[in-house]
Parts: C-alpha cells; structure tokens; sequence
C-alpha cells in the first residue's frame, strides 16, 4: 500500500479516488471509466455513498473511487471529512490512493481549481482531467494546455467523457505521477500568518488566478450568453413561478398519459399468467396462494412499472438539465421563511422518488437541527410507492373530466397531492424550528450550473437502475408482505361455511374449485371466507375508527398492511376484491372491482370523495418500515422514528377526517 | 396434509422469517454492508 | 482593507445594481458562512455582478469567476465592493 518504497516495475492494483465539484462531469467521467462495474455502498459508521469501480489501465488494474462532489476540503461537513480521509487513507477497507484524478470544468476553472490546490497539500499524486471542453471550445476560448500543466505543476488531459476521448491519456499520465511526490507550486506556510485567517484561501485563489491568466484567453462575450437568456424566462419574478408549475403539471399528465397502454397490457398480461396457472395446476391451496396471494398482489404492484419508470425519467431530465437547481431558487425565500436550509432542497427533491436517499442526503447539513427537522419532513415529499395508490384512485374515478376545459383533472389532482404533501412539510418545518429544533436561519449558497443537454446514457442508465429496484422490491418485499397477507385473508378457514346467499353447496365448492370460469356464488362464499380469517377480524376490529373516514373493514385491512410498504394497498384490494377470473384485464378489473365494492350493508364501498380521503391519508401517513428504520439509524434514537410515526399517522387522521366529512357535508359525494 | 398444504405452509413460514430478518438487519445501527438491499434505492445525489 | 473615504458607507453586494460590474473589497464576519464564500471565489479583488433576483427578492443570482452563484441577501450582506 506505500508509494514510495521498494516496489520495481509496474504496481499491479491501483487505487485512485475521483475528486472534482458537484457538476463538473465527475460521474459521467465515472461511468464511462467504469462501465457499468460499479458498486455502491457505504462508508462504515456514516451514510456518505461509497462508490467504487473497477477500471483497465494499461496492463494495472484500478479500483476507481468515486468522493462525493465537493467545492472544498477543508472538512466542514460529512462529506468533505470523508474525503479527507480517504485520500489520507484512514478509511478501514479503503486504500490510500496512489493517484488522484481531479477532475475540473474548463468552463469553470478557477473555482474548480481550488479543489485541485487543496489536493496538492496532501501529497497524493495528482492528474487533472479538463471536462467540458466542447462547451469551453464553443464559447470561444482558449487555453494552452502545456503551458496550463506546467505552471500547476501536474499533467492535464482534455477528456471528453461521452466520447471516450482522452481515456489512454489519462491512463499514461497517471502511470508517470504514481511514486512522485507532488510538489506545492506557491507559498503555503507563510499564508496564515500574514493574511489572516483566511490566509490560505487567499494564497491558493491568487496562485489559480495566476495559472488562469497566463494560459487562458477568455473571451467574454459569449460566456453563458445561452443559458441566461433561458434565465430570463424561466426564473423571471412573475413568470418564474407560474412556469414552474406548468412544468409540474405537464409532467405529471405525461406520466399518466403515457403510461396508460403499457400498463393496460402489463395487466392483461399478470391476468393471462394467472389464468394459466390456474388452468393447468390441480385446484388446492396451493394454487390459491399463487393465483390470489401471488400473482395477485405482485402483479398488482409491477403494473405500475411503466409509471415508475416515467417518474425517473422526468426526475433525471429535471436536474440534468439544470432545472433543479433554478427551482431551487425559485423556492428559497419561502423554504427560508419557515427555517429550511438551502441545502434541504436537494435531499427534499430526491424524496420525491423515495425518501430514504434523501435523509441520507440531508448529511450535508452540518446543523443537527437543521439536519432533523429536514429528515422529519422529507416523508411528506410523494414518494414513488405512493404513485400507484394516487393512479389507482384517479383512474378509478377521476378519468376523463378536465379543468377549465384542457388541463386534466387526473393531472391537477396528481399534482394537488403533491403539493399538499410540501405544504404541509413546509408548515411541519415551521413549527419545528420554532419549537423544538429552533436554530439560526441557515444559510443559502447555491451554484446555478449552465444549463446543458443531459447525457442520454446517464439518464437511460439510472431509469434502468431504479426500475430494477423497483421489481426487486415488488419481488422481495411487497412478495412476502402479499404471502403474509394472503394467509392471514385465508384462515381460519372452516369446511362449514356459513350461508352466505343461499345457493351454496358451501364446503364442497370450496375444496374442489372448479377450473376455469367462477360462479358469483363462490365468490361469495370468498367473502364470508375472508370476513371470519385474521385479517377480517382485524379489519372489523379497526372498523369503529375507520368508519369516520369513510372506509369499510376490508379497506381497513389494506391501510393496515399497507403500513409495511404503500404499494401494498393496491396489492391488498387486489387479493381482497378476490375478482372473478372471467376477465384477463387484473387492475382494470381491479378499478372496475372498486367501483362495484360494497360495504356489508349494500352501499357503494368506494366513492369519488372516498378516493380522494383515501388519497389524502396517503400523503401524511407514515407508512413505510423502512423509512423509519433509516430514521432510527441516523437520528440514532427510536424517539425520532416513534414521533414521527405519532404526528404523521395523526395528521393523516385527521386531515382525512377533515376531507370526508367536510366533504359530505359540503354534499360531494 | 396434501402436498400442496405442505408447500404453503412452508411459504408461508419462509415469509415470515424473511421479514423478521429483514427488519431486524435494518434496524441495527450502522453496519459495514449498505442497508439498502430491496429498497427503493440509495444513491444519494450528494451535491452540495 | 479600509475604505479610502469615512463619508462613504460602504458599498455591499444587496446594494449593487443589477447588472453593474464591482469587484469585491472585503468579505466581512467570521464563520463556517463567510469562509464558504470565500472558497467559492469571492474574494478582495475579484470581480463581481449580481445578475437577478428571485421572487420576493430573495436570493439573489450573483456571477463570478466565470460561473453562476445564488446567495441569499443576508450572506451578500457581508461582501463589500466597490464599483
């Protein structure tokens, strides 16, 4: 693991760390190192992600690591600890690197650079990789790159990541810089002392602007002529904010436009499947788990595959365009008005696909109080399990109306979800920092990156990634959770059944099912198999506290178990409803099943205020184990995930209350 | 038992211990491995 | 750094115009804050111009060193500059 010493010839393993600032193409350059060989982790004891591939240089093997994007070393907040210490080598299970590619923004130099001044200091051997230097050519600049590597006194390769090009450099250069300490080219010692505290920092701006000066000509006219044009628009006072929404809505409606065929043929597909195995395997038990336990719930979950898939898509193309970031600022002055850090924005926004990064994100907040009140409310951000319950809900009775005459109702309702999850966050945050996490106002600085043409690959690359989660966890999780419910909907099972509508031959139809079409009289024996098992008794137990919200026992059981994981909803009222398997279409025949679902005295289960109650619930609840089990991890107490659970489900309650009664008694329906 | 109650019972059985393990492996403070497993996933954009 | 004239108060960021080119004098105040601004590059001597702001005034869109940097009024309240 020395760099120094007696080592002849070619070192076998390398280790090199990937340094560089947020938005400089690090990770692209990343990726197109590694190739798809990577492998995310965690730093032992923190939550920073740990990311590592591995990379081919001519004849050594590399183990390439990914830091954290950073501005600075200096060691203010988690991240740049972290850093720090993996370029030291103090990480258990992480090498000291042998080299450091830094890689900094031509369109950016001197701020970049002052990472790269910073490295120099820790004597690891450096490499600069220039990125974005079509953007830098564009603009009309110009830099002299030998003369540029020779006052930094470290070798410069022009890589373009997408391209590959650049890619043999870099292995060269690095091989040359291994074993050589690096030297630091301007005067570091005598910074402190005469210029302050702050000494150092003006030392090393003053050596960049040095570098700069007498290697690039910049050319000023065109400097981000194109994206402040687009500024113009898009963060305009007024304007800023009403574009801003439409964005918002448009998204949303594509989402639910698109995703409509494919997701329709996913659910006659899951119907088909169960059709079959229902076909050729012996009726029994057996049979009924996977058919209705099974398929059932799974299936319910994975047609909404193509939805999620949306989400993600939408999401990449927001902040690799750089649009997060002007919403961001957009956003500030009322995130500041209720306490909210500027760096909450980001871990907020990436709780809109699923909370749990984005608490993990919020590790860049170096107030603890800041940093809780952030974790409190990142689960008000609609997380991507709660989509298909709002696609359910809508689809089932909110398609085709619209909003002064082109805006979907469907895509505003969506969106209204959305928005009152935040709201609330933002009154939740407000009261929090007034009372029990009161803190200084944090501060706000913030980088508006140009505006650019997201990486199509990036892009493509994460959608696959999450949509692999997504079934991983259809086939894990929300699999078992729907086995467990299946049984607890099964038994108690009794060969005398209770006469249900009169034509039952009860015992005998229910232990040798015919194959094939089901009668309605089965299905009804179902019912009153279902009201007398487990999970029945469950569901009338709750029923009394329900009943107020407007939901019956059998919705009951499904909120119930949708506590574990929220897609669980759909699974459950997809087992419950038990539909009869004349149809191919599953979830279109689940939304027509709510439609027709009765309570036990003949009412209408599901109504269109009842679906929106059920969605409001939805929003605030806390339902997700392992949300709360993160919690617990980086709050390290169970007082946090237990208040949140408590306030949470609270409000849900009572916001639900609120809209079903209101509701009724406003005379919807 | 049919042959087919013996499969399901040992699903059944298989179910619940996974999600016992699973939510005792998540609970547990921090560990070397990542936790994230079958979750919604766990790359933090961490962008300052 | 002293400004050369007492009758003068000084000039900070909030103040500037939109659209005037500065260069900054001093950053002043001490802190996690102020030396976070100065390692994103603005520091005594360097040029500076506050492009816009945002809804409700707050935050502002400030350019230097060639790039784009949002800040609030109450952090650009600390750099002096000087037109």
């Amino acid at each position: 693991m020395d760099t120094t010493s007696a080592k002849p010839g070619i070192k076998h393993h390398l280790t090199i760390a990937l340094a560089g600032n947020p938005n400089a193409g690090k990770t692209t350059l990343f990726n197109s190192l590694t190739g798809l060989k990577q492998k995310v982790a965690n730093y032992p004891g923190v939550t920073v992600e740990r990311k590592q591939g591995a990379w081919q240089l001519n004849g050594s093997a590399a183990t390439l690591i990914d830091l954290p994007g950073l501005y600075s070393l200096d060691a203010t907040s988690m991240d740049e600890q972290i850093a720090r210490d993996v370029i030291t080598g103090k990480i258990s299970g992480v090498e000291k690197p042998d080299a450091i590619i830094a890689v900094v923004d031509a369109t950016n130099l001197e701020r970049n650079l002052y990472l790269v001044t910073q490295l120099f200091e820790f004597g690891v051997p450096v490499v600069v990789a220039l990125t974005m230097i079509d953007a830098f050519e564009k603009q009309k600049h110009e830099i002299d790159i030998t003369k540029f590597s020779e006052l930094l006194g470290v070798p410069v390769v022009a890589v373009n990541a997408k391209s590959g090009r650049g890619r043999d450099e870099l292995s060269k250069k690095i091989h040359t810089v291994i074993a050589r300490q690096p030297k630091i080219p301007y005067e570091l010692n005598g910074a402190s002392e005469n210029g302050g505290p702050h000494g150092k920092i003006f030392a090393r701006y003053n050596f960049i602007s040095n570098v700069v000066q007498e290697s690039v000509k910049h050319n000023d006219r065109h400097e981000h002529k194109v994206s402040e044009k687009i500024d113009r628009v898009l963060t305009h006072k007024i304007f800023g904010l009403v574009i801003l929404i439409g964005v918002l809505l448009f998204v949303f409606q594509t989402i639910f436009s698109w995703a409509s065929l494919p997701m329709d043929l996913l659910d006659q597909g899951f119907g088909a499947i169960g059709d079959f195995v229902r076909s050729e395997m012996p009726p029994g038990i057996l049979t009924d788990l996977i058919v209705d336990g099974i398929i059932a719930g799974v299936g319910g979950v994975l047609v909404f595959l193509p939805q999620i898939l949306l989400l993600f898509l939408f999401i990449s193309l927001l902040e690799d365009t750089g649009y997060m970031a002007r919403a961001a600022f957009l956003m500030d002055k009322l995130m500041s008005r209720v306490g909210l850090h500027g760096k909450a924005f980001l871990p907020l926004m990436s709780s809109f696909a699923c909370a749990i990064p984005g608490i993990m994100a919020t590790r860049t907040i170096e107030n603890r109080r800041d940093r809780f009140a952030t974790i409190l409310i990142a689960p008000f951000m609609s997380c991507s399990a709660r989509l298909p319950v709002y696609t359910l809900m809508i689809a089932a009775f909110f398609v085709g109306q619209t909003v002064f005459g082109f805006i979907s109702m469907a895509a505003v309702l969506m969106l209204s979800m959305y928005a009152l999850g935040m709201l609330v966050a933002v009154a939740v945050a407000f009261i929090l920092k007034r009372t029990i996490l009161k803190a200084p106002p944090p501060p706000f600085i913030m980088e508006l990156p140009p505006y650019r043409v997201p990486n199509f690959r990036t892009v493509f690359q994460n959608m696959l990634t999450r949509a692999w989660l997504f079934v991983k966890r259809a086939g894990t999780v929300i699999l078992t959770i729907s086995i467990i419910l299946w049984a607890l909907m099964y038994f108690p099972r009794s060969g005398q059944l209770p006469v249900a509508s009169g034509q039952a031959t009860a015992a005998s139809e229910v232990e040798t099912r015919p194959v094939g079409s089901v009668s309605t009289t089965e299905v009804q024996t179902e019912s009153e198999q279902l009201k007398h098992s487990f999970a029945g008794k469950l569901g009338h137990a709750i029923e009394p506290v329900i009943k107020p919200l407007g939901f019956d026992w059998k919705v009951g059981v499904a909120l119930i178990a949708s506590f574990a994981a929220r897609e669980v909803l759909v699974s459950t009222l997809s087992i419950i409803y038990n539909v009869g398997k004349d149809e191919n279409e599953q979830s279109q025949t689940l939304i027509s099943a709510i439609k027709d679902a009765k309570t036990d005295d003949g009412a209408p289960a599901w109504t269109p205020l009842k679906a929106l109650t059920l969605m409001v619930f939805f929003v605030l609840a806390m339902q997700c184990m392992s949300t709360l089990a993160i919690v617990r991890r980086e709050t390290n107490s169970w007082r946090w995930p237990i208040f949140m659970t408590a306030y949470m489900t609270g409000l849900a309650y009572v916001a639900a209350l609120l809209t079903y009664q209101g509701g009724t008694l406003l005379g919807f329906q | 038992m049919s042959v087919q109650a013996i499969f399901v019972a040992i699903i059944i059985l298989g179910a619940f211990v996974y999600a016992a393990v699973v939510f005792a492996r998540k609970t547990r403070s921090f560990s070397k491995k990542s936790n994230c497993g079958a979750d919604c996933g766990c790359e933090s954009k961490t962008k300052s | 750094m002293q400004n050369t004239s007492d009758v003068v108060e000084s000039l900070r960021l909030t103040n500037l115009p939109i659209g005037a080119d500065a260069r900054v004098v001093s950053v002043n105040g001490e802190g996690r804050v102020i030396r976070r601004l100065l390692e994103m590059g603005l520091i005594p001597g360097v040029s500076v111009k506050v492009i816009k702001t945002a809804p409700f005034g707050d935050p502002i869109e400030v350019r230097v060193r060639g790039y784009s940097l949002a800040m609030r009024k109450n952090e650009a309240d600390s750099i002096e500059v000087s037109i």
